[in-house]
């Protein structure tokens, strides 16, 4: 089984995320940035590991750089306009 | 943690939506596939309080009217390993204060043999809940 797979397809059956402003808080590595960013209009990608958010960026495919910011930074100050996304995922970091 | 659900809040457009995914309080449990069938050896022990105190914040921005709970799902989390030398390093390089018991060790040895080489798989259960911002 695919873990990644198995809570992507959780995802999906609770809400699609096509085509919305993503942001996700946790990115950690990128284990789910890339599956996100297929799905998503736009996503921001953010953890406070500074070595996480490097390998995440590393590990994005080429394709889907354009979509993708990734920012190093906390939970509890987010530095976004109000109203910037749709959605906001917590993947494992609440 | 309630302060980072807030945070997120302000950045939603109105009737945005939160995806909460975190691990459930329960202890998630080793099985070894030996002799044709998946057997439970034991469970990953550590400390579960953290998946609570999500579950709490959660329904504490609920109960504050920050958000409205629309929906959850709980999924199930496989985790392969192909030995058990790899589970033991696997549980410290990935898990955080995760630790197996002697007592599993000793089933997964008399299951697979001395050298304890073949699938085990963790099962953790995984909770999904969708917020819609209020």
């Amino acid at each position: 089984m695919d873990p990644e797979g198995v809570e992507l397809a959780a995802l999906d059956r609770l809400l699609p995320l096509t085509g919305k402003r993503l942001l996700e808080i946790g990115c950690g590595d990128g284990r789910l940035t890339g599956a996100l960013a297929k799905r998503a209009a736009s996503l921001v990608a953010m953890d406070p590991d500074r070595r996480g958010v490097a390998q995440a960026r590393r590990s994005l495919p080429a394709r889907l750089r354009g979509r993708v910011r990734f920012d190093v930074g906390r939970a509890e100050s987010l530095p976004y306009p109000d109203g910037a996304f749709d959605a906001a995922i917590f993947s494992w970091s609440l | 943690m309630f302060h980072a659900l807030t945070s997120a809040r302000r950045a939603l457009a109105d009737h945005g939506l939160i995806f909460n995914i975190h691990p459930a309080p329960d202890r998630p449990v080793i099985y070894c596939d030996a002799h044709g069938h998946r057997q439970a050896v034991g469970l990953v022990r550590g400390s579960r309080v953290r998946y609570r105190n999500a579950d709490a914040v959660e329904r504490r921005a609920v109960r504050r009217g920050l958000f409205t709970l629309r929906s959850t799902a709980v999924i199930p989390y496989m985790h392969y390993v192909p030995s058990l030398r790899n589970l033991r390093a696997y549980l410290e390089a990935e898990w955080y204060g995760a630790w197996m018991d002697g007592g599993t060790e000793r089933r997964v040895r008399q299951l697979l043999g001395s050298k304890a080489v073949g699938p085990l798989v963790i099962k953790e259960w995984v909770r999904v809940s969708l917020l819609r911002k209020r």
